[in-house]
């Protein structure tokens, strides 16, 4: 995905773009980190979000809007590189550390991220934090996983209803 | 969790392994909706593991060992006598096995379950003076809760007499070209007559078979819905049970 404008333009100055959270609250950032997000890509090329304008986000709030401006600023210069086909193995090995860091947090904020990054359709960090909820169920038992995603305890017509579930597979993860 | 929409889910969904697919189908009937709406879940990718097995002696007493692994052990059950009914008390011949399901006299036990579920009574074979021998399909990663039993009846080691009132002679083909026999099925619940339309050739005449006619020997494996069974004469004759051949 290469960027419209990747900073190093005439002017010597990167493109700026601004974001409005559903609270009002005002992110400015390079055009390339928001282009990550297909979404925004299109606006973002028509000129959009420049100068007093902004581009308003009513379905993600600050807290969330501030952690994925996060994920797309790192994650920028290496998409500008078109997925960084010559990015060093430190480039990319601190691009994964930088992930695995990112995520590690707590779950409301984690299906915020979700949430956010399915809104703005911004590949990579869908990938990502569909592969940590993934390994949060990874070689669990139906039990551990709702307890692990913080599921109330079953009804007993719940319980009754996974344990005939659990006598059709039940032996493949037991 | 559950405020995700459903596409975001199945992509989740889509970075697990078949066995925690298996598990997620069970937490909530929303999971199980996505998963089998969606085909998510390639039972037949399942890991099928060994677990324990069993060891029968071949004489009278006919004894059985279980082995397995301590980790498994403590699960599945090899002393039968521990979850089968008083009732079968001193009966926990082991007829057949499929899978990890066992056939017993008019019983079917699963050891990793602790399961057992008493069977209709079992019918005699289509011929009188055959002998009845009994063998399980099941295949969990198909249909974990179906199973099918079929009677495959033996030649008895002694002629048969011109004058006896039955369909076969010493010279007539084994198996017939139509072969029919007694199938049960969990589904239906009942034993029903079947008929098997024979492919190849036969394997030899009612008199080629007598002198191998002990029931003990007898073996079949189950594989990709079809029945193999070592039948006397030392052949192999495979039965497709769902398209009766």
């Amino acid at each position: 995905m290469a960027a419209p404008e990747s900073g190093d333009g005439n002017n010597g100055a990167a493109r700026m773009v601004t974001l409005i959270s559903s609270d009002n609250t005002r992110f400015e950032v390079e055009a390339a980190a928001a282009s990550l997000s297909q979404t925004l890509q299109l606006t973002i090329l028509d000129g959009g979000g420049g100068g007093g304008d902004g581009i308003p986000l009513p379905n993600v709030d600050s807290a969330t809007l501030s952690k994925v401006l996060e994920y797309c600023i790192k994650h920028a210069p290496a998409a500008a590189n078109g997925g960084a086909p010559n990015a060093t193995a430190v480039d990319r090995a601190e691009l994964e550390r930088f992930d695995n860091e990112f995520v590690n947090i707590d779950q409301s904020v984690l299906y915020s991220l979700i949430m956010a990054a399915h809104n703005l359709e911004i590949e990579g960090l869908q990938s990502l934090v569909a592969k940590k909820v993934a390994d949060m169920i990874k070689g669990k038992s139906p039990m551990e996983i709702r307890r692990t995603l913080g599921f109330p305890d079953p009804t007993p017509e719940e319980q009754a209803e996974m344990n005939a579930h659990m006598l059709e597979y039940g032996w493949a993860y037991e | 969790m559950d405020l995700l929409p459903d596409d975001m889910v199945a992509s989740i969904f889509g970075r697990l392994p078949p066995c925690s697919l298996a598990a997620s189908r069970c937490v909530r009937r929303k999971w199980c909706a996505i998963i089998d709406t969606r085909r998510l879940l390639r039972a037949d990718l399942l890991p099928l593991r060994l677990d324990g097995f069993f060891f029968l002696e071949e004489d009278l007493r006919g004894g059985k060992y279980f082995f397995s692994r301590p980790s498994t052990g403590r699960r599945i059950s090899g002393r039968l006598t521990d979850f089968l009914p008083d009732e079968c008390y001193g009966d926990t011949m082991i007829l057949d096995h499929c899978n990890g399901l066992l056939l017993l006299w008019e019983r079917v036990a699963n050891p990793a379950t602790r399961q057992s579920v008493h069977l209709p009574p079992f019918p005699d074979p289509c011929t009188e003076g055959f002998y009845p021998v009994f063998f399980l399909a099941y295949d969990p990663i198909v249909s974990p809760q179906h199973y099918e039993i079929v009677l495959i009846p033996l030649v008895p080691s002694t002629r048969i007499e011109e004058s006896s009132n039955i369909k076969f002679r010493e010279d007539s083909e084994w198996p017939p070209s139509i072969f029919t026999t007694h199938v049960f099925s969990s589904t239906k619940w009942r034993w029903e007559e079947r008929s098997f339309v024979r492919e190849g050739e036969a394997a030899g005449t009612i008199a080629d078979m007598h002198s191998d006619w002990q029931a003990r020997r007898r073996h079949a494996v189950y594989v990709r819905g079809a029945l193999y069974v070592h039948c006397q004469n030392d052949s192999v004759m495979r039965i497709t049970l769902c398209d009766d051949k």
